[in-house]
């Protein structure tokens, strides 16, 4: 019907229903502002972002330290994991394997794996190994992939993989593999962070600290300390400095490392479901509550915070980019633009929320705007980017005209694979910012690892994994409908 | 390569040597997490000194981490919170309690609200809490959590889900006592000692925040160790640590916990606790 | 040269330095003067610079702030955009930011009967919200045409603006083009085209101009020595 009044394309009718939908969840989800008086607690916070402290040196060195410690070895076992993953990725039980282990955010890999190790160093760096193998895995099978469809028409039919590989895929990749593995070196060091906030010592341990309570000097102390390392990490943290580090990382953290086999026997046991640990109970009565009460009520918050936090990132992200692209500005614009989205989008999202949660007060929209700031960041940094690909014509519009009719509508394919890439991302994140006490999924599995019931957190953590993957085909599906290419879009900061 | 292998050899060397001689305990405090490892360390020093053996503390941020490394044999004595306590000594076989503080034999928790609720200081939980907001503090904290649900349940005869019209978990008693001031919720339940200290610091503005009931007493934070101490550091060791909490009179030192002095526990004292967790789904 | 004419009858008179570009004289010093109301076209082999001198040219108009509709070799289509908004983007000064964000969504009704009727002339009169993406080549640079037309300036520069066009279809684009501006400055390639539709011819050979005379008076040992004496220099 739409279509005889104005003439509506395919994008157009998939983003309405995007909106549509968003605004659905907007009317019937949990989103209000409850706090009555808010305002002293804003000026505190004001005071503590204009006068930065630090804590005491020896601690801060040690949890920078720590953060880069598991970060590096984190990223450096999932390479490896990730490179030999890739090699089997025609295989659909690995690529099973792989979705599965990325489905998880690392924070629940953590609180699962502190159940497994404690409060140690193994805790840390395989919560970032294990979700990383399975992206990395991904992202360097279709890297291969690519090579080889470039290469295949060249190169005679009958000669072996391997030498197949190393004369032609091997010089093609291996750029594209380092860029890759830096860039997940750089979200290592911000999940590393963030692992703080579960009780590892790193830079998110003191953070939460801080913000608990309610010293935002120190908050803002500890985010500078965190900006200064994502935005030199090009300088320190290349390729050829790896070997010393990755042995000094060991070095630092080893004295920590401990395990006992028989740990894996008592999580088994603790992530069996309870009925079928004792006799004479039956499952469903077990079961019905814990789907009633925490699963189906945490997935629609969940959905509820991913679907809206989608909408306004991409509107955020389409706000963004001119503040960065050199179809607009001038050289101090783009400068500050570039810092501030810098800013926002490395500021780790659980952090954005948290601040916003105590402004606001308990509903869904703290964790909804966090999203959408980190995420429209990321957003509009890759598209601004990207305009700059475009060349104009001399005499085309300023401004304002510029914008919608020139540089927008040549950006917006990339613009939707860059946002619809974010899709599962979000979800994966909305899950997660339960645990800043918001009734997403990771509220119920963060409630369940307190009372240490991991028979339930195994099934709630199962069911935010499920909803990654089907977000992740949705998004497919979505890009394939609308011709946007469907391949990798790696992101370099 | 050699130096590589040397610098391997040697971490190792190291690595079992540390963990075999370490002593190491925890505390989460009850308000102010910040500066732990200060604090603390003094502690250590004290604890080094009675003992005979290096002692370690570590920072652990939250009541089930900390439990968590009580179990993994990373911390062999905690400072725990009443049900916490109770959590590790269920999930560790053979841990005990050995003694809690002074205040702790007879703590209790104040329920706060925000001015714009309406609640006066009463006998008994008013009626008017139904519809409100409510903000506990952490999951699994005695006085945050625990009792105060207790107790809400036992007077209104319904769960908190069926009084309020949304519940929170601050994490810890001072944002607790933020949110209910700030009025991101009306209702809060706090640790009393916790609240005595923000209002004799003078965070607390009671025309916008103040108490409007006290529970009963109950029993809360202790000292729990794990029972192969004896094995490791040689027979009446946990003796010898005991007496060296219950000695310990050190103002300075009580002050990170914060309290008076130590007294015995053991723990049956903690069976209440363990019974209202179980009343109220906590704990199966 | 051509005959004399009174300075402010004059639509553009253009002193040049020279063009360099990575220390290569791309073109050398000139002076030419356009009398309003001429059509030129502007004829070399490829590489030679005419390219460049269009763009000083236009430069040289924007700067002294003069209407003018462009035509460049690459079009500067957005594809994502219909066939109406690509046209429509050849009035977007004329119109308040707001009014060309409402339009958009909702096209404006005039608008839109004005394009129409500039793209029957073009034979592009079913493509109206086509998204120029999905165009051939030809029908792409005709759009471009519309644009240029659509503006209605009084001075069209354009490059090679009917190169992707058969015979028949250049010679409508050409006349379309002649009757809406009053003055002319075209890259052409074909010289039947040019000796055609423009009175004037500017030969370039190595950046140089080599030839300038009013079409009537040219004859083919002229044209052929603009594209022969290419390597001489």
């Amino acid at each position: 019907m739409l279509d005889k009044i104005i003439p509506v394309s395919k994008t157009g009718r998939v983003l309405s229903g995007f909106g549509l939908l968003a605004l659905l969840c907007w009317i019937s989800g949990d989103i209000t502002i409850t706090t009555a008086t808010p305002g002293a607690e804003f000026q505190r916070m004001l005071a503590g972002l204009l006068h930065p402290q630090w804590p005491s040196l020896n601690e801060l060195i040690h949890a920078i330290l720590q953060t880069i410690s598991y970060a590096l070895l984190g990223v450096a076992l999932a390479a490896v994991g990730g490179f030999l993953l890739s090699l089997l990725f025609h295989l659909r039980l690995v690529r099973v394997v792989c979705a599965s282990l990325r489905a998880v955010h690392e924070l629940f890999w953590g609180l699962l794996l502190i159940q497994l190790f404690g409060l140690q160093p193994l805790t840390g760096l395989l919560a970032i190994a294990i979700p990383y193998t399975g992206i990395l895995a991904k992202i360097y099978a279709e890297i291969r992939q690519e090579a080889q469809q470039r290469h295949k028409p060249y190169l005679p039919a009958q000669c072996t993989a391997l030498s197949r590989f190393f004369y032609t895929d091997w010089p093609f990749i291996k750029t594209d593999f380092a860029h890759y593995t830096l860039y997940r070196f750089e979200c290592g060091l911000r999940s590393g962070t963030i692992l703080g906030f579960i009780g590892l010592p790193t830079l998110g341990f003191q953070l939460e600290t801080a913000f608990m309570q309610g010293h935002y000097a120190d908050v803002t102390g500890l985010l500078l300390v965190f900006y200064g390392l994502i935005a030199t990490i090009h300088w320190w943290g290349q390729f050829k400095f790896w070997s010393l580090y990755l042995t000094a990382a060991l070095y630092y953290l080893w004295p920590g490392m401990s395990f006992n086999v028989n740990d894996i026997g008592w999580l088994l046991e603790q992530i069996t479901p309870a009925p079928w640990r004792e006799i004479n109970s039956s499952f469903s009565t077990w079961f019905y509550p814990i789907v009633s009460q925490q699963l189906l009520p945490g997935l629609w918050n969940t959905l509820v915070t991913g679907q809206i936090a989608l909408v306004l990132s991409a509107l955020l992200g389409l706000v963004l980019y001119p503040l960065l692209s050199n179809h607009f500005g001038n050289p101090i614009t783009r400068w500050t633009g570039h810092l501030s989205l810098v800013i926002l989008r490395s500021t780790p999202e659980l952090i954005l929320g948290f601040a916003l949660l105590l402004l606001w007060g308990p509903s869904l929209l703290p964790a909804i705007v966090a999203l959408a700031i980190h995420n429209g960041a990321i957003i509009g940094h890759l598209t601004g980017r990207h305009s700059n690909n475009i060349q104009l014509r001399p005499d085309s519009a300023q401004g304002v005209n510029r914008y919608s009719y020139e540089i927008t509508p040549r950006i917006m394919n990339q613009f939707l694979v860059f946002t619809f890439y974010r899709w599962e991302v979000i979800m994966r994140e909305s899950a997660l910012l339960g645990i800043l006490g918001l009734h997403t999924l990771g509220f119920f599995i963060d409630s369940a690892f307190e009372s240490f019931r991991l028979d339930v957190a195994l099934i709630l953590i199962i069911a935010s994994a499920l909803l990654n993957i089907g977000v992740d085909s949705a998004g497919r599906i979505v890009r394939q409908y609308l011709h946007l290419p469907t391949h990798r879009v790696i992101e370099r900061s | 390569m050699p130096r590589i292998l040397i610098i391997l050899a040697l971490t190792f060397s190291i690595s079992t040597f540390s963990l075999a001689q370490s002593f190491v305990f925890t505390a989460i405090p009850d308000n102010d997490e910040t500066r732990l490892i200060q604090r603390f360390s003094k502690v250590a020093d004290y604890l080094s000194e009675k003992l005979d053996v290096e002692v370690k503390y570590i920072p652990v941020k939250s009541y089930p981490a900390a439990v968590t490394a009580f179990r993994h044999k990373q911390v062999q004595l905690a400072w725990f919170g009443g049900l916490t306590g109770v959590q590790a000594r269920r999930l560790t076989p053979g841990a005990t309690a050995i003694a809690q503080g002074y205040e702790d034999k007879k703590f209790k928790s104040y329920f706060i609200a925000h001015s714009s609720a309406n609640l006066t200081k009463s006998e008994q939980l008013p009626q008017a809490l139904f519809g409100k907001t409510m903000i506990f503090g952490s999951k699994s904290s005695t006085s945050g959590r625990l009792m105060p649900e207790l107790f809400l349940r036992r007077q209104l005869q319904v769960t908190p889900d069926e009084i309020f019209s949304r519940i929170g978990f601050s994490g810890n008693h001072s944002r607790t006592i933020a949110l209910v001031q700030s009025g991101a919720y009306q209702v809060g339940a706090v640790n009393y000692q916790v609240w005595e200290q923000e209002l004799a610091e003078g965070k607390i503005d009671r025309s916008k925040v103040d108490i409007f009931w006290i529970t009963p007493e109950y029993p809360d934070y202790h000292w729990t160790v794990r029972g192969d101490l004896d094995r490791q550091w040689g027979k009446g060791f946990t003796k010898k640590l005991r007496r060296a909490l219950l000695e310990l009179k050190d103002p300075e030192l009580l002050a990170a916990f914060p309290r008076s002095s130590f007294i015995p526990a053991s723990d049956n004292d903690y069976d209440l606790l363990e019974v209202s967790a179980k009343a109220i789904g906590l704990l199966d | 040269m051509t005959a004399a004419v009174k300075q402010d009858h004059f639509f553009l008179d253009l002193h040049c330095s020279g063009v360099q570009y990575d220390g290569k004289q791309i073109l050398q010093p000139f002076h030419l003067q356009f009398p309003a109301g001429q059509r030129v076209a502007i004829l070399g082999a490829s590489g030679v610079g005419k390219t460049t001198l269009l763009k000083v040219i236009f430069d040289h108009l924007n700067n002294t702030a003069q209407k003018t509709a462009l035509i460049p070799q690459q079009l500067g289509l957005v594809e994502n955009l219909s066939v109406y908004h690509n046209v429509y983007i050849g009035r977007l000064d004329r119109f308040s930011t707001i009014s060309n964000l409402v339009n958009l969504v909702t096209p404006k009704a005039n608008a839109k009967q004005t394009i129409q009727s500039i793209l029957n002339k073009l034979s592009l009169g079913n493509k109206l919200n086509v998204p120029c993406g999905e165009l051939s080549g030809g029908q792409q640079q005709r759009v471009a045409i519309a644009r240029a037309i659509y503006r209605q300036a009084n001075t069209l520069i354009a490059d090679e603006p009917v190169a992707n066009l058969d015979q028949n279809q250049a010679e409508i684009a050409l006349t379309a083009m002649m009757e809406n501006h009053t003055n002319c400055i075209l890259v052409l390639h074909n010289t039947q085209q040019a000796l055609k539709h423009c009175e004037r011819i500017i030969g370039i050979t190595n950046g140089q101009i080599t030839l300038d005379s009013a079409s009537k008076q040219i004859s083919a040992q002229d044209l052929t020595d603009v594209y022969l004496t290419r390597d001489a220099g």
